[in-house]
């Protein structure tokens, strides 16, 4: 266990749509077993970079490891590439802005979809498994009932349920705290924690809420332009006194973080 | 079954409602002018190559079918007289109908119910601008007169295309076909397939709005309502259509 | 291109193993059995129609004891195969095209892929198949009820005598008609359901529920304009000597 591959190695990323310049030389290490934060005023670039990680969309130019293994040489037009691409897949879990559940399932077959699909487990170790991360995320009592049904809150928590059911070493978060009030914000921050410490995965959480950073992240990063502005242990990276973290903790309308 | 039957009853009654307002805001100002052009413009553009590419290929169907079974009577001549009558009469207002259904009434009810589930017909009530008046309105009245419009044109592509493959392709006489293009149509026939235009312009126009206004349930609602919208107007068009044939053979126009 | 690239991707899927039988079996009843009340009540009046238009057109040249020629010809070869398109694209396609287009913008379709599930085995393939073999079926279905439909309309309100109306019809129908009817079927239900998959898939989440709806509208116009060209070529491929 000495020598673990980082998570995830990004070496100047760059993505651009057009003249629009999202993502420009993002450098980053992430460590295994660690929870990053990434902050930014919305539209620079966030959720482009997490769908870049798990090769929903290809970087420019720069090159990402996950775990090692390099993936933007996977050419998903062809077939090997493509499987090799749904192989690294099977690493992560996501949690997608508004859950992203099928609308024409319940809610326990969407927490049993990817198990279905993957996992070689009888019908009943999966109704268990599914049974097991519904009372993780405390909705027991809804497996019968229809994505439609649910509350902004439930959705997203059963779709945390989903992205976790396969046991994945990496889960992505794309703006957990959006459009959630408070109290479920904080049920959530806990659940991350939580999952954190019995299951010891790697995650990714891309948000807005600088409470959240500080109560959850091991790393900080904070992406701003298509630039990391700053990247690294929260502690460091609050100490540093940059000027654009500092804007961005404080709530401020002055410094270089320009949004009007 | 008694709360589907209620629930019919209560779009029954919704629809006239509906129509009403429509005809209040018709022969009442204000008058959205500017709107009604855009929408005109706007259709005749989206509509001109859909309907145009759909009608054309039935004046050449038959043409190609008619010839065939024209000369086994030695009547190559009459197939002129044939195609001019089915198209004047009937396939060009039937067909650029459910085109205009297609293209302008799944649009316009996709448009307004997406407006709708945003909330925006919300933010024009409560701005006081009557959302009938200024959004279905302005699309009724641009499907009533763009349907008409675009039959004309599908007459002639149909005539054309007809002639295409009855004269080069099937190689019946040219100077025939001209003679008897025009021996069996009058111009009762023009009206009729004006008017009936006019009536399922109307129709496309009062059903989109009708279920644009009614949309409920966010993305997967616009999709039924502009769904809705097209299988409505086909089904009122292709039974209008039969009854108006049949009242006007009775009547031997 | 972007088309021709979906259709290489769409056509891998299709016959790369059987399709999910579960999804296979919903949208094939869907796509079946959801469209028969609309076809029939359709084809009947279709059916009348063609009957009530072609004598009134022949009655003018005196030649309204053809009808049953007219009636086999125009309906069994062109009118009820393009109309049951038309009627699959305007209910099974835009259904299609909405419900793929609301997976896009609520990123279902990314869920999928991230799970690392093929969208298009799992969503696409199955679509494809069941439309594909249903509307031949819907074909043959309106054949029958159309035919009958003109026969009641021609002997019932025109008073023509039932039994040349039938003997024409036999005269004039032969079996290769029927078969050129199915195969325009299966031709115009791959067609109708690529196009709408295409639509329905190329929608964007930022597009939001409008997204939606020009899915749904593109699907069945492009359908419909597809099925009725297509038509043409393939009649004259197949009846011009």
């Amino acid at each position: 266990m000495a020598e673990q591959q980082p998570a995830i190695t990004l070496e100047k990323v760059c993505k651009s749509f057009g003249p629009n310049r999202v993502l420009h030389e993002v450098s980053l290490t992430l460590p295994a077993g660690k929870i990053m934060v990434m902050l930014g005023p919305s539209g620079t670039g966030k959720s482009v970079l997490l769908r870049c990680l798990v090769g929903l969309m290809k970087p420019d130019s720069g090159r990402i490891f996950i775990e090692g293994q390099d993936i933007t040489g996977l050419d998903e037009r062809r077939s090997a590439g493509r499987e090799q691409m749904f192989a690294l897949r099977r690493k992560f879990g996501m949690l997608f802005q508004d859950g992203a559940l099928f609308d024409d399932m319940c809610v326990g077959d969407n927490v049993a979809f990817p198990l279905r699909q993957h996992a070689k487990l009888s019908e009943r170790e999966i109704a268990a498994r599914v049974a097991e991360d519904l009372e993780r995320v405390g909705l027991k009592n809804a497996q019968r009932k229809m994505p439609a049904e649910l509350s902004g809150g439930m959705r997203k928590r059963v779709a945390f349920a989903r992205a976790i059911a396969l046991r994945p070493k990496i889960v992505l978060c794309d703006e957990p705290s959006s459009g959630l009030d408070p109290v479920m914000s904080a049920t959530l921050d806990e659940l991350i924690l939580d999952l954190h410490r019995t299951l010891g995965m790697t995650f990714v959480v891309i948000s807005h809420d600088t409470a959240e950073a500080r109560k959850i992240a091991d790393y900080v990063g904070l992406l701003y332009k298509g630039e990391l502005q700053a990247f690294g242990l929260k502690d460091e990276v609050l100490r540093s006194n940059q000027r654009a973290i500092n804007q961005f903790f404080e709530r401020s309308t002055e410094g270089p973080i320009q949004v009007l | 079954m008694l709360s589907r039957s209620f629930r019919w009853f209560e779009a029954c009654a919704a629809f006239v409602e509906f129509f009403c307002a429509v005809c209040r805001c018709l022969v009442t100002g204000p008058r959205y002018l500017r709107e009604t052009l855009r929408v005109m413009d706007l259709l005749i553009r989206r509509c001109l190559i859909p309907v145009g590419l759909a009608v054309a290929p039935v004046g050449a169907v038959i043409s190609l079918q008619g010839a065939g079974l024209f000369r086994m009577f030695g009547a190559e001549s009459l197939l002129s007289s044939l195609l001019a009558t089915a198209i004047f009469r009937e396939y060009s207002p039937a067909l650029a109908s459910v085109m205009v259904a297609a293209q302008a009434g799944s649009s316009i009810a996709a448009r307004i119910g997406t407006m709708k589930v945003r909330g925006q017909i919300d933010a024009l009530a409560v701005m006081s601008v009557d959302p009938i008046r200024y959004v279905v309105v302005p699309g009724l009245v641009a499907c009533v007169i763009v349907t008409p419009l675009l039959s004309v044109l599908t007459t002639l592509l149909g005539l054309v295309s007809g002639w295409f493959f009855a004269v080069p392709v099937m190689g019946v006489d040219h100077g025939s076909f001209l003679a008897n293009l025009y021996a069996q149509v009058s111009l009762v026939d023009l009206w009729v397939g004006l008017g009936k235009c006019m009536a399922f312009g109307t129709a496309v126009g009062l059903i989109a709005g009708f279920l644009g206004l009614r949309t409920s349930g966010g993305a997967t609602g616009v999709g039924k309502a502009a769904n809705d919208t097209v299988t409505m107007t086909i089904v009122l068009i292709l039974v209008a259509d039969y009854f108006v044939s049949m009242v006007l053979l009775r009547l031997g126009v | 291109m972007e088309f021709l690239h979906f259709v290489r991707r769409a056509l891998v899927a299709q016959f790369n193993g059987p399709p999910p039988r579960d999804e296979f079996v919903r949208h094939a009843l869907d796509a079946g059995v959801g469209s028969l009340p609309l076809l029939t009540l359709l084809t009947i009046f279709a059916g009348m129609n063609l009957s009530v238009q072609a004598y009134g057109t022949f009655v003018r040249f005196g030649g309204q004891d053809l009808l049953g020629l007219f009636c086999g010809v125009g309906g069994i070869r062109e009118l009820y195969p393009v109309m049951a398109a038309v009627i699959c694209g305007a209910r099974i396609g835009a259904t299609l095209a909405a419900s793929l287009a609301n997976m896009q913008i609520s990123e279902q379709v990314e869920a999928l892929e991230v799970m690392a599930v093929d969208p298009m085995r799992l969503l696409v393939a199955p679509r494809l198949w069941a439309v594909t073999l249903m509307l031949p079926l819907l074909c043959g279905y309106a054949d029958v009820v159309g035919l009958a439909a003109s026969y009641w309309a021609a002997t019932e309100q025109m008073g023509v005598n039932g039994g040349t109306f039938m003997e024409q019809v036999r005269d004039i129908v032969h079996l290769g008609d029927l078969a050129a009817g199915v195969f325009k079927g299966v031709v115009f239900g791959w067609l109708v359901a690529i196009v709408s998959c295409y639509h329905g898939y190329r929608a964007l989440k930022r597009d939001g529920a409008e997204g939606v709806g020009v899915a749904t509208n593109r699907a069945i116009v492009h359908s419909a304009v597809l099925c009725i060209v297509l038509n043409m070529f393939l009649s004259a491929l197949l009846y011009v000597r």
